[in-house]
Order: C-alpha cells, then sequence, then structure tokens
C-alpha cells in the first residue's frame, strides 16, 4: 500500500525543500544572514574579528563543497585541494595585475583556470584507486608549490603578491601608483543603510555569502539531476557504474574539474581576504588535511555536511585559541596551533567512533525530530 | 536462419590456473527467458561479467544482434541495451531508492554538470519526465511505501528489487538476473518470480536468469542451460533438463562428494 496520496504530477517531488515550513525557515535564515548580520557587523556587536571568522568560513564552505564533490561524492580521495586553491588564488592576483579584469571576471576565470588543472590531473584517477590516489594528489601539492615559487612573475616568489580585488576594468593596471590602485579597488566606498556604515570586511562578506549560497545551490542542484548521481554511483565502485551505462573516467574527469573550480574560486576569495598571497603558508598538505577532515566530521556526500564541518573548521580555530587562554594551558609548553591541531584530532576520532555520518548526521535527527513532531 | 538476440560462442576464461569457463556456446532468442543453472563455483556469475563486459574472455565471442561485441566495454552494451543485477547487490549507498532506480536512466538523460546544477530548463524537466518513468516502476516493484528511504536501511528483500528496478529504468533489450530470489522466504520468492514473468510477458525483455532455487527455474525458463566446471553440459527445456543423466550425474555427484 502506498503510504501517502498517489500523486498525479511529479513536479512537486523533485522539489528540493520540505514543504512550506522548511522554505520559511530557510527564508528567515536568508535574511538574517543577510540583512541582520551585515547591519550588526557594521555597528559593531559583532567585534571585527568575527567579521574574519565568518570570511573564512565562507571561503572554507565553497573549497569544502568542491572537496565533497570529488572525494565524498565521486570516492576520489584527494589531498591535493590546497593546490587548486593556490591556482586559483595567483591566478586571481595575475589576472588582475596584469589584465586589469574587475573581481567578478576574475572570481569565475579562477575557477576555470583551476579546473583545467583539475581535468588534467584527473587521468590519474583512471587507475590509481583509494590511498594511491591520495599519494599522486598530495605530490600535486608539492609540485605546484614549486612551480609557483621558481615562477616567480606569478607568484613574486616566497616574498608573495598583492591580490587586488577590482571593483571596475582598469586600464594599465602595471603603471598605476598604489594610491590609484587602492581608489579602483573593492569596499572603498563604505556602505550606509539606516545610519549604519559597513566597510571593506562587511561588503566582502555580503558578497561571499552570495557567492557561498551559489555555489552551496549549484552543487546541490548537480547532485540531484543526472551528473552527480554518476558521481555517487563512480563514488561506490567502477564496476556497477559502467554496467549502468555510465562513462565513468568522464565523471571522474567531470568531478576533478568540478572540484577544483570550486577550489580556483576559494583559493581567489583567499586572496582578496588577505589582499596579500604567499604560496606556503597557506596552501599547503596541512591546509589540504583540513579540508579533508572538514567533510570528514561534516559527513561525507552532502553539501550540508561540507557546509557544517567549514564552519566548524573556520570557528573552532579561534575557539581553540581562547582555549589556549585556559590557566592550565598557557602555562604549559604547548603552542597554540597544537592545541587547534589536538582539538581537531580528537574531534575527527570522536566522530569516527560516536556519529561515523558527521555533523551531518546530527542534523538529520534534528530534523527528523521536528518534522514528526509531537510523534516521538 | 533467425539472427540471434545474444550469442556466445568458444568462451574461454582463466583466472591464472583456474578455468572458470571453458568453450562454453551460449544463444538466447528475443524474448526468450534462458535458465542458467549449475553447481557453486560452475562459473554462472563469471559467464555475466562476460557478457556485460566486466571481464574480457580469454577466447570466444560475444555478439549482440549478429554484431561482435567481444571488445566493447561495459558502457557500450549498456547503451545496446544489456542490464544486469549482481549477485552481491551493488546498490549506491549514498542515494535514496528514487535515485538508485533513476542511475539506471542514465542513458536515456542528456544533462550535463552544467545543466544540472543551474537546475531550471533542461535538467528540470528531464528530472520530472524521467521520474514518472521510475514512478512507474516503483509501482510495478510494489516498492511505494520506499521510495524515498536510504538503501542501507532496508530489508535485503527490498533491496533486490531496487536492483531489479534499477536494472529495468534502462529499458533494456537483454536482462541478466544473477541469483534474484537467494536469501527470500517462500513468499517473497514467489513476487519475484511473479515479476520475473511479467518482465518476459509484459515486456517482452529476453532474459538470462541465473538461480540455484529449482522450482522458479522449472517454472520460468523457456530453456535450461546447464554449467559444470566452466563447460556447458546440457541445454534443453525444463523436461528435458530434469531427465538429463549428465546433469543427474553432475549434482548428484557433487552433492555426494560433499557428504
Ligand atoms: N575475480 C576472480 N579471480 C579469481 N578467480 C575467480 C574470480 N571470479 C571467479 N573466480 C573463480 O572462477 C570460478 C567460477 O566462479 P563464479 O563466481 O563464476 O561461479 P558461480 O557459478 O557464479 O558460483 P556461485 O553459484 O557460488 O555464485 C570459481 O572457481 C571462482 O573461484
Ligand atoms: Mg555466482
Amino acid at each position: 500500500m502506498p503510504d501517502r496520496p498517489i500523486p498525479t504530477s511529479y513536479a512537486h517531488l523533485v522539489r528540493v525543500d520540505d514543504g512550506k515550513w522548511a522554505r520559511a525557515a530557510w527564508l528567515i535564515a536568508g535574511l538574517i544572514l543577510i540583512v541582520a548580520v551585515p547591519l550588526a557587523m557594521g555597528n559593531g556587536s559583532i567585534a571585527p574579528e568575527w567579521v574574519g571568522v565568518a570570511i573564512q568560513a565562507q571561503i572554507f564552505i565553497v573549497g569544502a563543497v568542491g572537496l565533497m564533490l570529488l572525494s565524498g561524492v565521486t570516492g576520489q580521495l584527494s589531498l591535493g585541494h590546497a593546490a587548486f586553491l593556490a591556482v586559483g588564488g595567483f591566478a586571481a592576483a595575475n589576472l588582475a595585475l596584469d589584465f586589469g579584469l574587475p573581481w567578478w571576471v576574475v572570481l569565475p576565470l579562477a575557477g576555470l583556470i583551476s579546473a583545467l588543472v583539475g581535468v588534467l590531473i584527473a587521468p590519474f584517477a583512471f587507475r590509481l584507486k583509494g590511498l594511491y590516489l591520495a599519494i599522486v594528489t598530495l605530490g600535486l601539492v608539492f609540485v605546484i608549490q614549486h612551480v609557483l615559487l621558481r615562477w616567480t612573475d606569478i607568484s613574486g616568489g616566497h616574498r608573495g603578491t598583492a591580490v587586488p580585488m577590482f571593483n571596475g576594468f582598469v586600464d594599465d593596471p602595471e603603471n598605476m601608483t598604489p594610491m590609484e590602485k587602492a581608489e579602483a579597488g573593492f569596499g572603498r566606498e563604505p556602505w550606509e543603510i539606516g545610519g549604519v556604515f559597513m566597510g571593506r570586511d562587511v561588503q566582502m562578506y555580503v558578497v561571499f555569502l552570495l557567492v557561498t549560497v551559489a555555489a552551496c545551490l549549484f552543487a546541490r542542484n548537480v547532485l540531484r539531476t543526472r551528473m552527480g548521481r554518476a558521481m555517487a554511483a563512480v563514488g561506490s565502485g567502477d564496476i556497477a557504474a559502467s554496467v549502468l551505462g555510465i562513462r565513468v573516467k568522464w565523471v571522474k574527469t567531470a568531478a576533478f574539474g568540478l572540484s577544483s573550480f570550486y577550489a580556483g574560486v576559494a583559493g581567489a576569495m583567499w586572496g582578496w581576504k588577505q589582499t596579500y598571497l604567499t604560496v606556503d603558508p597557506p596552501f599547503d598538505l596541512h591546509l589540504s588535511m583540513e579540508f579533508v577532515a572538514m567533510i570528514f566530521i561534516g559527513g561525507l556526500g552532502t553539501v550540508m555536511g561540507a557546509v557544517l564541518g567549514a564552519i566548524l573548521f573556520a570557528s573552532g580555530r579561534p575557539l581553540a585559541a581562547e582555549l589556549a587562554e585556559l590557566p592550565f594551558l598557557r602555562d604549559s609548553s604547548l603552542q597554540e596551533g597544537d592545541i587547534v591541531l589536538f582539538v581537531f584530532g580528537a574531534t575527527v576520532i570522536v566522530f569516527m567512533l560516536f556519529e561515523p555520518r558527521g555533523l551531518r548526521g546530527i542534523w538529520s535527527r534534528v530534523k527528523r525530530y521536528f518534522t514528526t513532531w509531537p510523534v516521538k | 536462419m533467425t539472427e540471434k538476440l545474444l550469442e556466445l560462442a568458444g568462451i574461454g576464461l582463466s583466472f591464472g590456473g583456474i578455468r572458470a569457463l571453458d568453450a562454453v556456446d551460449l544463444n538466447l532468442e528475443e524474448g526468450e527467458l534462458l535458465a542458467i543453472i549449475g553447481p557453486n563455483g560452475a562459473g554462472k556469475t563469471s559467464l555475466f561479467n562476460i557478457i556485460s563486459g566486466v571481464y574480457a574472455p580469454s577466447e570466444g565471442q560475444v555478439s549482440f544482434r549478429g554484431r561482435d561485441i567481444t571488445r566493447a566495454d561495459s558502457r557500450r552494451r549498456a547503451e545496446l541495451g544489456l542490464a544486469r543485477t549482481f549477485q552481491n547487490l551493488e546498490l549506491f549507498p549514498l542515494l535514496n531508492v528514487v535515485e538508485n532506480i533513476l542511475v539506471g536512466r542514465h542513458r536515456h538523460l542528456r544533462s550535463g554538470v552544467l545543466a544540472g546544477g543551474v537546475w531550471f530548463g533542461k535538467a528540470r524537466g528531464e528530472e520530472i519526465r524521467h521520474r514518472a518513468r521510475v514512478e512507474e516502476i516503483i509501482e510495478f516493484l510494489e516498492i511505494e511505501p520506499y521510495r524515498s528511504d536510504a538503501v542501507d536501511t532496508l530489508p535485503y528483500g527490498i533491496r533486490k528489487r531496487v536492483e531489479l528496478g534499477r536494472a529495468l529504468a534502462m529499458d533494456p533489450t537483454v536482462l541478466l538476473l544473477d541469483e534474484p530470489v537467494a536469501g527470500m522466504n517462500n513468499e517473497e520468492t514467489e513476487d519475484i518470480a511473479r515479476l520475473i514473468l511479467d518482465i518476459k510477458e509484459e515486456f517482452g525483455i529476453a532474459q538470462l536468469l541465473v538461480e540455484h532455487d529449482m522450482g522458479v527455474v522449472m517454472d520460468l525458463a523457456d530453456r535450461i542451460t546447464v554449467l559444470d566446471y566452466g563447460r556447458v553440459i546440457a541445454t534443453g527445456t525444463p523436461d528435458e533438463i530434469s531427465h538429463d543423466q549428465a546433469v543427474i550425474g553432475a549434482y548428484l555427484g557433487r552433492e555426494g562428494a560433499e557428504k
């Protein structure tokens, strides 16, 4: 016996949300994030340091969603994610410095350049599985670091390079004075709403919020359509997937391309946040591992998992830093970085033991509680 | 002579020293249900793997409607209309029931990453159309209550149906079923047997059925091929096979040896 009414049209079955209450909840959350939060940031209710955390979280979300598509869904474990962020970050720097392109043109281009590198790496995944692929992608981090450091025209070598974020097209960016560059830059003019002034960081939060939401929705849509299902199929094994008519190599290539597109966009965002980039830090193996940990803690295979994991990591660092101020830890010989690492390591282990489905698992239990309430 | 739907000629397959298949000839006609039986390790699953392009045979030829497909990969064969289920379920744990079956529609859908990510337009229309087809299959298999469930929460028998649904969603010409009623109780077995018969009679899909349950095989099969140690020892109607001395010998001999 069917447990619900016989559908007369299938349009409602393919919708993302769970009905009008869920939609209302998302709408309210969206309004808070894009109206209330920026105002609170502007008038100082949210400390500047937490504005930085929010922006870092947005960057992590875009990056983590990208890795989730490749490793969490398509099952291609990559330790090379930091390399793709680096490509995107330095692509963004050079597209602005050499061609004077505005940020909204640079953003997709940085993604595309990184995606191109991803597509070139994809053939390694045709043969190599699991840890072998992980090792090759690990090597990629060192190769990209090496190439970038040597290619000083692009990266500025060990000194690094400025990453301008121009509002519009700029003529002859190479002969601009620093003053002129600053004038053409993003966030120069404060926004004013109802007497509240919002500077560069708050504006960046708003713009990045739109980018992040678009990135999440796009990923969500990919996952509920043909290619996303094919990626999930490949993720559980090449044989069953190809017997069902899926071009496994093409799906892996697409997954690498898509994932590194996200990483490239995240790298560009990273550059703009910092205004200045060096190769290492931040684009090292440690960053790759952090992204892997994010999607693990968040719960493999879902956009929501990647988002939750990324938020946890972005806010975990300052929280752990405050932990380091506790008397018994402050007096110990532990560095702040050690404590951060320890906390994250312990969190990963706890999740593996008690909640293998990650934060996403907890989330769906909470959701089930409310949708079935008051039944249970 | 009419053109055979699926024809295997002189198929051999070795794993190191093991001769899994040896000089196997087999053909399947349009709309026919051919059962393949044989003791454990006789090479039945290996034969399926060769037909679906998972293994390449060491010798011999596979043809589909007169066309040599021995070198074609699995994906190409799926495109030609070959579908199969697996002895040890191969469902996709990240996907729910509907999504698993939708994977079977893969070759009938067109949207790529970009169209899918944008959703509105091409992808949405396509999803709705094919969702309708999937709902028909869900109804046919009587698994409506499970449509949005995660597959790893389902009872074994339901999982088997979902996998069958996924293969049916391909709209195949030939369906290979590897032990579809293994591990099921009598009632479930009868349900699946009825579905297999419907697939043959209503949809006209030719089927190769590997099954140890002799009741099911005798009831459903038009013809039976018996494998033993990788060789075909008999082919014929259920009636002929049940009186074949070589077959009786192979089964009794093996069982006798085990006791
Ligand atoms: N990938 C493989 N590598 C090595 N040997 C294999 C492989 N696949 C099958 N074999 C061997 O080939 C022979 C045939 O195996 P197959 O799985 O085809 O038998 P089967 O008839 O399907 O048996 P069952 O009824 O138990 O499913 C067995 O001896 C098996 O051990
Ligand atoms: Mg078998």
